[in-house]
């Protein structure tokens, strides 16, 4: 399957804005419960799944990293200076 | 040809990120639901109510745990290793400058985007939101309604109930932050589907000179690097 991934970003974008507008409909008395509201929240309550998602992803990339960098044979201790 | 990469973050600041987001991130999924029963209900019933309320306390017990490791973090840098480097991070003049230009850069008005240290101002906003909404005023208020027995001792039953509104209402004001923290490390064009740079500790030359001109050049003068 030949998908291009770019073509998601602008439904990202879509999706972080419904999710803030939501808020803002809520904490401002407008729209308080409904079919939009459950919508807005279910959609903001997706995004920070997806964003448990990539840290996952990222430590386990981070972690991975960091181990086989120490199982290098040219590998020193004493050259690993925190910046 | 391997691309040439600088370091940007530690190890020890991978580290606390990751404790950091995690716990951000089981707050939300366990005490928005709290507030919206009607539309999030599913949440708490599908983990059970007891769980989500011990994971929910688990998890802020890990979030003031990593601002705290930050703050000491910081300030052992700031003594022992680089008294400059405070700098990076305090908010200061030159982020509001830096805002309005950007703002003006984005409307068109301007065909000059400004040039940031190693920090750009939406970086600080979001990790101040994150650092003062969510560690100190969503702390304290959380350790007030967590033990309200010890609470009462204190203050009236009327104080404890507006710190619950309270921390309600910065939690909505925080998740809102965290998406625009979603909408930097996600969906920037330059870095869809995701800035690894936050997991691997490093960035890119050409990016960090792209990006934070003043950080990059500061390096390469301190490497005597500069042409």
């Amino acid at each position: 399957m030949n998908f291009d991934i770019l073509k998601l970003r602008p439904l990202g974008i879509v999706l972080v804005v419904i999710s803030q507008l939501t808020f803002v409909l809520v904490y401002s008395g407008i729209m308080k419960h409904g079919i939009i509201i459950a919508l807005g929240l279910n959609i903001a309550m997706l995004l920070v799944f997806i964003q448990i998602f990539a840290m996952l992803k990222g430590l386990k990339r981070s972690a991975f990293d960091s181990y086989f960098v120490r199982l290098h044979p040219l590998y020193d201790p004493d050259r690993t200076l925190e910046k | 040809m391997s691309k040439k990469m600088v370091q940007r973050f530690s190890e020890s600041q991978i580290a606390a990120h990751g404790v950091c987001a995690l716990s951000i991130m089981a707050l939300y999924i366990t005490g928005i639901p709290l507030l919206f029963p009607n539309e999030l209900g599913w949440i708490p019933a599908l983990i059970g109510l007891t769980k989500t309320m011990f994971i929910h306390r688990l998890a802020g017990i890990g979030l003031i745990g990593s601002a705290i490791y930050y703050l000491i973090y910081i300030a052992l840098y700031w003594i022992n290793i680089d008294p400059r480097s405070v700098k990076n991070i305090l908010p200061g003049i030159h982020d509001i400058t830096d805002a309005v230009k950007d703002m003006l850069y984005a409307a068109g008005a301007s065909g000059k985007k400004p040039v940031y240290r190693k920090y750009n101002w939406l970086e600080k906003i979001d990790i101040f939101s994150v650092a003062v909404f969510d560690a100190v005023i969503m702390g304290i208020t959380g350790i007030v309604i967590w033990m309200p027995w010890l609470s009462l001792s204190v203050m009236s039953k009327s104080t404890i109930l507006l710190l619950k509104t309270v921390h309600g209402s910065f939690a909505i004001l925080s998740l809102c932050g965290i998406l625009l923290h979603f909408y930097i490390v996600h969906l920037t064009p330059s870095r869809f589907p995701m800035d690894h740079s936050m997991f691997t500790g490093k960035m890119d030359a050409h990016e960090a000179q792209h990006e934070y001109k003043l950080w990059y050049d500061e390096m390469a003068e301190m490497a005597g690097d500069v042409k």
